[in-house]
């Protein structure tokens, strides 16, 4: 009698220890299965996104093609040409060449200043100076382009006062016109109006900026002679011929295409 | 009467088999449900593994895209694009801030304080400061000018200085004046002796030739001062207005980390950029 009922229950315990196995692989794997249920929830959650995703990425690309227009408004009415005859500078040329047409864009910049303060019928009074390019081709870039301080090359005037002198109405227009300044961006600022009417006078302050097209810029050049025995100089031993160390990056004349070309071209001043 | 005469071992041994029959099936029914167990449970984890992978790459997918139009936004090129349209489009607005904001202002300027200089500068992101000069001719004047700019939008404060008192008022009495007739600041008792009265306001100062006060009557491009007993004050109108200029230079070398332009608190006449 005993002995039947040792083997049932070993027969139970075999069961249990069975039913034990199975259980320790079903639970973690029913688990397992549960957090990947739930995890592919969440990411179902995500990837029914992907619509949302596809219109954020066409809503990007719209808005900055739209921008990328807005901008060439800008560029075609307030930034200068690349034709020095019309008033505008070609950075593309060599460093040498560009010291040379720098005083001749100036001089138009100054006409075009010259012209705007006019604007309204006032007379002026103090007239802003456009202030001279540097003469040297190794700094013309850094110091009246700004670049590369600057991702692209762009001219900053602060023009410092200006005295304009008419009644109420011609200052109001004259300081409202440098909004609508030809080639150029400007900014009025601080105005102040002294006098009596109809010779009151207004006397401000402006800043001009102008984005310079181009899609290709010159290395500096040197402008200082080699000191004796060093590679490069014109003309001497070492490189030899054009081989100066501003000129070599850029391979012979040919210019450097690094920098400003990408930045350039990716805002649209680049032509 | 029935005789067993089997051994009891015969009995015992069937007992044994029914048991090893229950043993047998205990253990089977243990083994296929284990087995059972085993294998539903790697078939969901096969299924739900497949249904994760699958939709993490859904998942991914949707990620890759969103991250792919932040990537368009934040790029460089749009960074500076956005910035250059900033800028060029807050210089241009700045242009008419000045004039709109005298032209708001100018109508509520009292036509009896006759404006000798008109300013406005920026105390920060939110309010500035207009400055007049200008001239008015007496106290009541005086008081009545600040009611009238308090009627300005946005106004919080105002602030005057700088009148002169020129009011005529009633002296004490002296031995030779019983009455205390009304004298300006500066002048003495006038006299109750009729010649004695005479002889003092004889003996006033007054002008005798062109006097050229306050540039009337003369170069017309000169401003126009304060009048004979007018008084040039100087009111300050504190108003939530921002007046910061947009900073072309500071803007375009600062990194790109916003597209809004950078401004500048300095504004006024004589202030750089």
């Amino acid at each position: 009698m005993k002995s039947r009922l040792v083997i049932i229950l070993l027969g139970v315990f075999l069961m249990i220890i069975a039913l034990s196995y199975g259980y320790s692989i079903f639970s973690p794997n029913e688990s397992e299965a549960q957090m990947d249920n739930d995890t592919a929830q969440r990411a179902e959650l995500e990837g029914d996104k992907l619509s949302q995703s596809q219109k954020r990425v066409d809503l990007a690309k719209k808005t900055v093609a739209e921008q990328a227009e807005v901008w060439r408004g800008i560029e075609d009415q307030y930034t200068p040409s690349t034709n020095l005859a019309n008033g505008g500078i070609n950075i593309g040329e060599n460093a040498w060449q560009l010291v040379v047409d720098t005083p001749k864009y100036r001089d138009s910049v100054q006409k075009e200043v010259n012209d705007q303060i006019k604007k309204g019928g006032v007379k002026v009074l103090q007239g802003p100076f456009v202030t001279n390019p540097p003469q040297s081709g190794a700094t013309i870039l850094a110091d009246y382009f700004n670049y590369p301080a600057i991702p692209f090359p762009v001219v900053i005037f602060d023009l410092g006062q200006i005295q304009v002198q008419g009644n109420w109405n011609q200052i109001m227009t004259n300081v409202k016109s440098w909004a609508t300044m030809p080639r150029y961006l400007a900014v009025a600022d601080g105005l102040r109006i002294d006098g009596t009417s109809p010779y009151l006078t207004g006397t401000y302050n402006v800043s001009i900026v102008g984005y310079i097209r181009g899609n290709q810029i010159y290395v500096p050049v040197p402008e200082s002679a080699a000191p004796s025995g060093g590679g490069g100089g014109l003309g001497t031993s070492g490189g030899g011929g054009f081989g100066g160390p501003g000129m070599s990056k850029g391979g012979g004349m040919g210019p450097s295409k690094g920098g400003i070309g990408p930045q350039m071209q990716g805002i649209g001043v680049g032509k | 009467m029935k005789l067993n005469l089997l051994p009891t071992k015969v009995k015992q041994e069937g007992a044994l088999t029914g048991a090893w029959i229950t043993f047998g099936v205990l253990t089977l029914i243990g083994v296929v449900v284990a087995v059972l167990m085993i294998v539903k449970s790697n078939g969901d984890l096969s299924d739900a593994s497949g249904h994760l992978a699958d939709q993490m790459q859904r998942a991914n997918t949707a990620d890759t895209t969103s991250k792919q139009a932040d990537a368009i936004m934040q790029s460089q090129n749009v960074g500076l694009l956005t910035r250059n349209i900033s800028l060029a489009n807050s210089m241009q607005a700045h242009c008419s801030v000045y004039p709109q904001l005298y032209n708001s202002v100018r109508g509520y300027i009292p036509s009896f304080f006759r404006l000798t200089s008109l300013g406005a500068a920026p105390i920060d992101d939110t309010t500035s400061t207009i400055t007049m000069t200008g001239v008015i001719n007496n106290y009541q004047q005086y008081a009545d000018v600040m009611l009238a700019l308090w009627r300005i939008p946005g106004t919080i404060s105002v602030s005057r200085s700088e009148y002169q008192l020129n009011n005529s008022y009633v002296p004490a009495l002296t031995p030779e004046d019983q009455t205390g007739r009304r004298i300006k600041p500066g002048e003495s008792n006038l006299p109750d002796d009729p010649l004695a009265r005479l002889a003092a306001m004889q003996a006033a100062a007054k002008p005798d030739s062109f006097q050229n006060i306050g540039n009337f009557g003369g170069d017309p491009t000169l401003t126009r001062q304060a009048m004979p007993n007018a008084t040039v004050v100087t009111i300050q109108v504190t108003l939530k207005k921002d007046l910061q200029t947009p900073d072309p230079r500071a803007t375009l070398s600062s990194p790109l980390s916003t597209g809004t332009p950078a401004t500048t608190t300095a504004g006024g006449s004589g202030a750089p950029l």
